[in-house]
């Protein structure tokens, strides 16, 4: 309260323009550059991945016999190709579009699924809370690769099996953070005041308790996306990713290992990217996290 | 007296704990006219907010009213379906909390907070409420209203704040304004604003029930107030009479200990002791073991809040229809 007091615009109206709530979080977002630059190239990245089929200068299954493991600056494969002859450049950007597609996917879904069952557990409490929490603790506790491996060998090697194991895997996680914002969110003065406007249940867990709990929601989200990513890769690697021949930079990792002397860039670029892209998602959300933290959520 | 715009009689609310129900609000009776104000006067924990909620209904998730009744305008309350109930808060009975920064959602511009109840009451539409909205924070003394309205609670100053917060109280012009401790949470300077603010309202016929713990507030602008201990009122009387002579040994207490400026000719006499766990009432009268007047009697008897007897009670009393003196002491009630 007193800090807030002291930080407060007190000078004329026009300094206290209308800002929203997020506004400072940005501003602070803002300033922080190596995150704002690791922004920028996560955009770049998803508007690569949206627009893979134009940017690509081959589809990813087209093959070219009369160049097999062509190097580096070979003639119309810029980064060469792979073993059977497909350009290495074009299998990458279609890997990440597979990499960004389940990893966003994923998130998306988890982060649904979390804020029903959290908010529900948290704002009805009692029984309904018991058995939520119940659930999400048994998630919890089964080790999610292995979910992931019987969840794609009933539903076959698709990008939605892979979207839901990794979903499954991260919701659990986000339901309790939900869960845990909303207890304490709904204990706040405003809540009670809101009630003693006339505002209905709906209207209290929607308009006044959400807004209000989602702000943490957004920093573990910006983390579990390079997660995601990261956990695609490693389906993949193990054999458990998109069936071939769609590409995943997982499964692009592991047929690089077995030319790892003849043709090294056919390791090195896949891992280099996935590496800096994971990195830059990483970036991106200590960044969100920062700019959170200094919210003074403690208001 | 029917046409009271608040009436509650004998109202009674239990925490439902694990080891049993425990009365905080104990037989609370009190009427409030339009265009009056009544304080409600105890320490915390005296059940002097509960009363409030529970005219309101909105108690905590463990707190159940256990009988008794609460009409508005006539209209019993306590039996409304919640649907209807909800209609009440907020279109009839406007309540300020303590602490405006608490008390309003941070992610909702003042505009939103101060009209979206007036459509969930379905009082009018989007443009009305807009323009209604910005006359009520004009009313409370917020200029440029027009562009205040687009900013968010915490762009504004303390002062500002709690007017905003009375702005969204009134707005759909509730016949009746609970004020729970309006001013404890903000400068003295404030104070005086807010207060001049509430008297305004209660001068338009708006009742006031205000809560607090400052007598000075009370005397401010209430015209009647009550002293609640222990979940129980003790005292009802004129503000002014209860300040000029207090009855009640608890009363006489919690006036001795009120710092006054300029009162530093009447020394601070705390009283002894914390307000009794509510889980182990004290038998008899439940203020005894602080009491310094408190006899073997006092340990045993339950008091009744009696009227006090003619001869002692100042001649104010008689000035206003409806004005009571009860004490709920043996003591004062036999001797005045």
């Amino acid at each position: 309260m007193a800090l807030a007091e002291a930080t407060e615009p007190t000078g004329s109206i026009e300094a206290v323009k209308a800002r929203g709530h997020w506004a400072g979080a940005w501003a602070r977002f803002r300033a922080n550059r190596l995150a704002f630059i690791s922004l920028i190239f996560c955009g770049l990245l998803v508007i690569t991945a949206i627009a893979a089929p134009w940017i690509a200068p081959y589809h990813f299954t087209e093959t070219d016999p009369t160049a097999r493991l062509a190097p580096i600056g070979a003639d119309g494969h810029w980064l060469g190709t792979d073993m059977l002859g497909r350009d290495l450049f074009s299998r990458m950007i279609y890997g990440l579009r597979t990499a960004l597609f389940v990893a966003f996917g994923a998130e998306l879904a988890s982060l649904v699924v979390a804020i029903v069952i959290g908010l529900s557990a948290g704002y009805i409490g009692g029984r309904v809370d018991q058995g939520l929490m119940g659930i999400t603790d048994v998630m919890y506790a089964f080790p999610s690769y292995l979910f992931a491996i019987v969840l794609v060998t009933v539903m076959g090697r698709s990008l939605w099996a892979v979207m839901l194991a990794i979903g499954i895997s991260s919701w659990v996680t986000q339901a309790r953070l939900v869960r845990a914002q909303v207890l304490s969110v709904k204990e706040r003065e405003y809540i009670e005041a809101a009630r003693s406007m006339g505002a209905s249940g709906t209207t209290i867990s929607f308009r006044y308790i959400l807004p209000n709990a989602v702000g943490p929601l957004l920093v573990t989200t910006s983390f579990a996306i390079p997660a995601a990513i990261g956990a695609e890769a490693g389906l993949a690697l193990l054999g458990l990713g998109v069936q071939p021949p769609t590409p995943s930079w997982g499964s692009m990792i592991s047929e690089g290992t077995s030319y790892i002397l003849a043709a090294p860039h056919l390791l090195l670029f896949p891992a280099g990217m996935f590496a800096l892209t994971l990195l830059a998602f990483t970036w991106v959300g200590d960044g969100v996290r920062d700019a959170f933290d200094a919210n003074g959520e403690s208001r | 007296m029917t046409n009271s715009l608040l009436e509650v009689r004998d109202l009674r609310t239990d925490f439902l704990l694990k080891s049993g129900r425990l009365r905080v609000v104990d037989g609370v009776s009190l009427t409030v006219e339009p265009g009056q104000a009544l304080a409600i006067v105890g320490e915390s924990g005296s059940g002097k907010s509960i009363t409030m909620r529970s005219v309101m209904r909105v108690l905590p998730k463990t707190a159940r009213i256990a009988g008794g009744s609460v009409r508005l305008d006539g209209r019993e309350l306590t039996e409304l379906p919640e649907r209807q109930m909800r209609q009440v808060r907020g279109r009839q009975i406007g309540m300020v909390f303590q602490n405006a920064m608490e008390a309003l959602n941070p992610t909702l511009t003042l505009e939103r907070q101060l009209t979206e109840h007036l459509s969930w009451h379905g009082i009018c539409g989007k443009a009305e409420a807009r323009r209604r909205a910005i006359e009520t924070l004009g009313d409370v003394g917020i200029p440029e209203p027009e562009k205040r309205i687009r900013t968010y609670p915490f762009q504004l100053s303390g002062g500002m704040r709690q007017r905003a917060m009375i702005a969204m109280a009134m707005v759909a012009r509730p016949s009746l304004l609970i004020a729970d401790e309006p001013t404890t949470a903000v400068d003295v300077t404030v104070q005086r604003q807010i207060l001049d603010l509430l008297a305004e309202f209660k001068a338009r016929g708006t009742g006031i029930v205000m809560i607090t713990h400052d007598l000075g507030v009370a005397r401010y602008f209430c015209d009647d107030a009550v002293v609640m201990y222990a979940g129980r009122i003790v005292e009802r009387a004129p503000v002014r009479e209860l300040l000029a002579r207090p009855s009640h040994p608890y009363s006489t207490g919690l006036f001795r200990s009120t710092i006054e400026v300029g009162g530093r000719d009447r020394a601070l006499a705390p009283i002894p002791g914390a307000p009794p766990d509510l889980a182990q009432r004290p038998p008899g009268c439940a203020f005894h073991p602080r009491c310094e007047r408190a006899e073997s009697v006092c340990r045993e008897n339950e008091q009744m809040l009696l009227p006090l007897t003619v001869n002692g009670v100042s001649r104010g009393t008689s000035g206003r229809p409806g004005a009571v003196r009860e004490a709920a002491c043996w003591k004062v009630a036999a001797h005045g």
